[in-house]
């Protein structure tokens, strides 16, 4: 056994700390999701981005959404949006293409810089590696590049500014610096952990005050937050399981990452206050994950690097049991693939699917512009980007007009069998249609075909007509 | 073992057995309902190779999640006849064997350990949860039981060997692997509260089960952690138990109970013994699991009552200690017997009284098979929604397989409120709600209300009677 786990030991440095490999896994990874979807747009934010760069081109930067929960304040952040804009305008791709190639690119790009930059820190070669294949197959890192989403450029953009940063090049430097002043565009998080980053390791290093001309990137932060973000700081309420993939969390940290990063930070421990650096550095992003759960993106970065040096830890403990050591090292990894492994299944279906889709392109085609389409939230992008009609609401709660009342009575519309109030609330938020997909009949909103709307719906043909039934998805008209 | 010892615990297991079998084969039909689930899944795999993944039947339609291992390895037994009654009853008397060892291990004495196991053949929980049933758990409590028998030897590499590969199959078989995380969890607080030391071997393995455990639970019920996230540990179950403390420990059995705390309390806190602080680890997670409300009740007592019997061990061996000590050592032999007798009086007749049987008369399901069309659902109580499933063949609109089921908790409410509820109108839209075409009211259902009949029944014409304890929804 023992001999043959050092056979495995030299066939995995030689086979798979080997930066091909490393590569080749991160661009199959990126690129599964979409050989089995096809290249196309995918999920709500891809569809939501679509519409916003669009919008952009056609109209410039307006003051005012009028899709969004019937019409809103256009409060989003424009990094992507005005990125994409801009690589459209030079480059005279796409924005359909941009927004399925770019995510991909820019992963695989990801990962060539994570690789380098660890490489820059003289770790050990199976660590390096192993931090590659925690970060590839994180769910984190997964969900920001397998499609378009608010993380694609803003993390990317992190690993490139930091990577400049450490090549100590003065145009580099420049290049970075221009780099970190557009991050505050793309959200808070983004240009705190940069800020963060560069300020511990140029401590790290005893070059403070090298710092100095990026913290002035602190201005145009406070002056987007007092202009866009009412209460300052970036803070998005979430739930504790809502840390942990599967658990609860969409794109989350495994269980099993946990675990290694917490034996990593034994590691570190070993060498007491020497590392009290790292430690500060860590308890700060928690601190701020804390706040908003979108951190979590950040936090995954550390955690593989941390994750790998505990599994090397693991690795080179006194056990009294060879055989415990390794089938542990091999759950711990094994926890980690199927992470990954799940993610990249549960993403490989198309969203919105087809027979979705094409009731949305009828609500396009057969309805008034002004007409407002009623849905599950999950729809409301959907609503908004393919059909080009107002929701009534949808999943950018944030800012959003009387977003708790819509929500409140939305649950009423869904699951009240009294007409008279129903009648009311269509009445007050001017909806016209109805759509109603087979995953809505099926679970995510209704159990059984009798339940509230479904029941109304089908027992009152004065005030409901069905305009569309196709592959089970509906589009009912409110007379 | 000696030879005496092997003559008496073979004697100890055939009788347990037979009680069972006896138990087992008194009623023509298994006690619980989900027994035919089982069973049913099990056909599934005779036919398909697989285990039921969607029912068409269950609530009318919904997926299932199960972890296998169970199933498939009945399925393999399933040519021999009554195998669903012949080897749950062999796995229930197989906890006398792995008792006994158990026993030797924390006491060392034979007469002690015999005593014991010979306790744990007859505790009347079994007859609620074990006999006539064909569930997991008549695999899983023995496969705990030497679990920890293994755990007690580990640093024997056979046993060490042992330990992981029963752990590994038990993550594979029940979702109770989470009960042994606890109890190891448990384990080691209260080993490091008394300031005792865990090898490290004890150590390695503890943290090896842990993530095991993790790791084939959340590669077996990844779709129900995904839809419930962190709720799933609750089971989605929407039954709430009530707590009756002398109905308990009437069927945990008054001598475990007596012997066993009087025994947890002097390996506890006199005698400090790494095997009974094991035992205890095993009582208090299975009790604080019972006050977060994250096991059932009858669970709980069942793998409470297996702890209780194996720390009574400890008193029965202090006790024969003690009566060597006095003049009465030439009545060892007597108070042998006399202890016999309070096993009989005390277990082995509540034991037998204790077993109900369930189901008397289910020919009105064989009815409904002949009777009514495919597509069907009839409404049954939740304790009789397999049994529509498998002898009917028909939808129900609710049974006891909660995990992936839409919306279990109005469901159950739902239902109880169309037998016990009194507005005709209510009870009509609920039944449309669920497009019941059938319900079912036998004696057994009438005492479950505590009803006569459906109160609502004069009040409209939509529910006629067709038999006597069936009601057809016409309109």
């Amino acid at each position: 056994m023992e001999h043959a786990l050092g056979k495995l030991k030299k066939a995995y440095t030689k086979l798979f700390a080997n930066y091909h490999a490393i590569f080749l896994l991160a661009f199959i990874a990126l690129v599964i999701p979409s050989l089995a979807k096809g290249f196309d747009l995918h999920g709500s934010e891809s569809y939501f981005y679509y519409r916003i760069t669009n919008f952009v081109l056609d109209n410039n930067i307006p003051g005012y959404d009028f899709l969004s929960f019937g019409g809103r304040a256009f409060l989003y952040n424009l990094g992507s949006p005005l990125f994409l804009v801009l690589i459209n305008l030079i480059f005279k791709v796409s924005v359909i293409n941009l927004l399925v190639f770019v995510p991909i690119l820019f992963g695989f790009l990801s990962v060539i810089l994570f690789y380098l930059i660890l490489k820059r820190f003289n770790m050990k070669r199976n660590v390096l590696s192993f931090s590659c294949y925690i970060l590839i197959l994180s769910p984190a890192f997964l969900y920001s590049f397998v499609h378009f989403t608010s993380f694609t450029i803003p993390l990317f953009l992190n690993f490139l500014g930091f990577y400049l940063i450490l090549n100590r090049k003065k145009l580099f430097s420049y290049i970075a610096f221009f780099i970190y002043l557009i991050l505050p565009l793309f959200g808070f998080i983004h240009v705190f952990f940069g800020l963060v980053l560069l300020f511990f390791h140029f401590y790290e290093n005893k070059e403070v005050r090298k710092f100095i001309p990026y913290s002035t990137i602190i201005l145009p932060v406070l002056y987007l937050n007092n202009h866009f973000i009412i209460s300052g700081i970036d803070v998005v309420k979430h739930e504790l399981s809502e840390y942990f993939f599967i658990l609860g969390g969409e794109y989350s940290l495994s269980i099993f990452l946990i675990a290694l990063a917490l034996f990593g930070l034994v590691f570190l421990w070993e060498k007491r206050y020497k590392n009290s650096i790292y430690y500060l550095f860590i308890i700060l992003n928690l601190f701020i994950l804390f706040l908003n759960i979108k951190y979590i993106i950040y936090i995954t970065l550390i955690s593989s690097v941390l994750g790998a040096y505990g599994l090397r830890y693991i690795y080179k403990l006194e056990w009294s049991s060879h055989l415990i050591r390794d089938l542990t090292v091999i759950i711990l990894i094994g926890g980690i693939l199927v992470s990954g492994v799940i993610f990249l299944s549960e993403n490989s279906r198309r969203d919105p699917d087809q027979s979705v889709y094409n009731a949305l392109v009828y609500i396009g085609e057969n309805t008034d512009p002004r007409d407002v389409i009623l849905s599950h939230e999950k729809y409301g992008i959907y609503i908004n980007s393919v059909s080009a009609r107002k929701n009534f609401v949808d999943i950018n709660r944030d800012y959003a007009p009387r977003a708790d009342l819509r929500f409140y009575h939305l649950n009423k519309i869904f699951y009240s069998r009294d007409m008279t109030n129903l009648l009311k609330i269509f009445k007050e938020f001017k909806i016209d249609y109805i759509m109603i997909t087979p995953e809505m009949k099926n679970g995510l909103v209704w159990s059984s075909s009798n339940q509230g709307l479904l029941y109304l719906i089908n027992n009152n043909q004065e005030y409901f007509k069905l305009a569309y039934n196709e592959d089970g998805a509906e589009v009912w008209r409110v007379s | 073992m000696n030879k005496k010892s092997f003559r008496i615990l073979t004697v100890i297991f055939l009788l347990s057995l037979a009680f069972n079998l006896y138990l087992g084969f008194s009623s023509p039909y298994l006690n619980n309902a989900d027994s035919y689930f089982n069973i049913r899944i099990i056909d599934n795999i005779k036919n398909t190779g697989l285990p039921i993944t969607y029912d068409e039947l269950s609530y009318g339609g919904r997926p299932v999640i199960t972890e296998p291992l169970f199933h498939y390895l009945f399925a393999l037994l399933s040519f021999i006849p009554y195998y669903f009654k012949i080897f749950p009853a062999i796995l229930i008397s197989s906890l006398v064997i792995i008792v006994y060892f158990i026993s030797k291990e924390i006491i060392n004495d034979e007469t002690s350990s015999l005593l014991t196991s010979l306790l744990s053949g007859f505790v009347p929980i079994y007859s609620n949860v074990l006999i006539n049933q064909f569930t997991p758990y008549s695999l899983v409590l023995p496969l705990m039981a030497f679990i920890i028998l293994c755990f007690m030897k580990l640093e024997n590499k056979k046993y060490l060997i042992w330990f992981l590969a029963s752990s590994f199959l038990l993550a594979f078989i029940h979702t109770s692997s989470f009960l042994l995380l606890f109890i190891l969890l448990f384990y080691i607080l209260l080993m490091n509260s008394e300031d005792m030391q865990i090898t490290k071997l004890k150590r390695e393995t503890l943290v090896f089960t842990f993530f095991l455990i993790l790791f084939i639970n959340l590669l077996v019920f990844r779709k129900v952690f995904l839809q419930y996230g962190f709720d799933t540990i609750y089971g989605n179950n929407p039954v709430k138990h009530t707590f009756d403390v002398l109905k308990n420990i009437y069927i945990i059995g008054i001598i475990p109970l007596f012997l066993g705390i009087t025994g947890l309390y002097q390996g506890f806190f006199r005698l400090k013994k790494e095997p009974i602080i094991l035992i205890s680890s095993m009582i208090l997670s299975i009790f604080l699991l019972l006050l977060l409300n994250l096991l059932d009740i009858s669970t709980g007592l069942l793998f409470l009552s297996f702890g209780l019997v194996v720390a009574s061990s400890l008193t029965i061996r202090n006790f024969f200690v003690y009566l060597e000590k006095t003049k009465f050592n030439h009545l060892r032999k007597f108070a042998i017997s006399l202890f016999i007798f309070f096993i009989i009086m005390l277990l082995i007749i509540p034991a037998y009284f204790n077993y109900n049987k369930e189901f008397n008369n289910l020919d009105d399901f064989h009815w409904f098979k002949a009777n009514s069309g495919y597509s069907d659902v009839i409404l049954t109580p939740l304790s009789y929604g397999h049994i529509v499933t498998y002898f009917s063949d028909r939808k129900n609109v609710i049974d006891g397989n909660f995990f992936l089921a839409p919306d279990p908790d109005k469901r159950y409410y739902d239902v109880n409120l169309i037998y016990s509820g009194w507005s005709y109108n209510k009870a009509l839209e609920l039944l449309h709600e669920y497009d019941v075409k059938y319900i079912y009211i036998g004696e057994d259902v009438k005492k479950l209300y505590n009803i006569q009949d459906l109160k609502y029944i004069q009040d409209g014409t939509c529910i006629r009677k067709i038999k006597e304890s069936i009601y057809e929804v016409i309109c």
